[in-house]
């Protein structure tokens, strides 16, 4: 009986439109899709930091003492995490499948940023493999959301 | 799906703590590697990561592969390839 009282109860609450969601946030840069947007960004700056990081701080043995005073590398983990945080909170509002279609300019994003920040030069031939890569990821999204759905 | 509710309390941290320290040696793995080659060259690699999940899925767990994850993984592996030979 009470669990049917429940039902309707709940039943009762008007779904909650995209105005009041919004007015709820308290700041602008809550926005899922910019959270979204940020979440891509710090994954492929936390690349370009590793990859600094590794250039001018890291020496090969794993536990060589210094290296765990190399700051670069402590960024990029940072980024890391401070992607994946942003794209949980995305995916509480997103669709799992557009976020997964616009996971998919990483590669892309990665490619421009080692261009821009590391100055590495990069031939056509590799263009156009970063792309078929991107191009790649982006099929796959539809599969592989549906496939996260039945978690 | 696997019955998550059946497996005890103890087999799920050793799940956990089994998955960090896979993730830990693959960082390390990545710093190394990244000390070696250029980060354009190496990233896209990466996505062969998808590739290895799906046949592993394919193989182990017999799921179905789509149309469409058969083309994302065949412009993976042949721009993978365009890289390697860059």
């Amino acid at each position: 009986m009470s669990s049917t009282t429940n039902q309707t109860k709940s039943d009762n609450v008007p779904a909650e439109s995209e105005d009041e969601a919004r007015r709820k946030r308290k700041s602008p840069l809550l926005h899922p899709y910019l959270q979204l947007f940020i979440s891509i960004i710090l994954t492929a700056a936390s690349q370009i930091f590793l990859k600094i990081g590794v250039d001018t701080q890291f020496a090969p043995p794993w536990y060589t003492v210094s290296n765990f005073f190399a700051y670069w590398i402590w960024l990029g983990i940072f980024a890391v995490i401070g992607s994946l945080f942003s794209w949980l909170y995305a995916l509480r509002s997103v669709p799992l499948i557009i976020a997964y279609n616009f996971a998919a300019t990483n590669h892309i994003m990665v490619a421009v940023g080692s261009w821009l920040f590391l100055g590495e030069a990069i031939s056509s031939r590799r263009w156009i493999g970063v792309f078929l890569v991107a191009l790649g990821v982006f099929f796959i999204a539809r599969p592989a959301a549906r496939a996260e759905e039945k978690l | 799906m696997t019955d998550h509710s059946k497996s005890s309390a103890f087999r799920r941290k050793l799940d956990l703590a089994g998955g960090v320290l896979v993730m830990t040696v693959s960082f390390f793995t990545w710093l190394s590697l990244l000390h070696r080659f250029n980060l354009s060259y190496l990233y896209p690699f990466e996505g062969l990561d998808r590739v290895l999940l799906a046949f592993a899925a394919w193989l182990i767990l017999k799921e179905k592969m789509s149309r469409d994850l058969w083309i994302g993984l065949i412009l993976i592996c042949l721009g993978t390839a365009f890289v390697a030979g860059s």
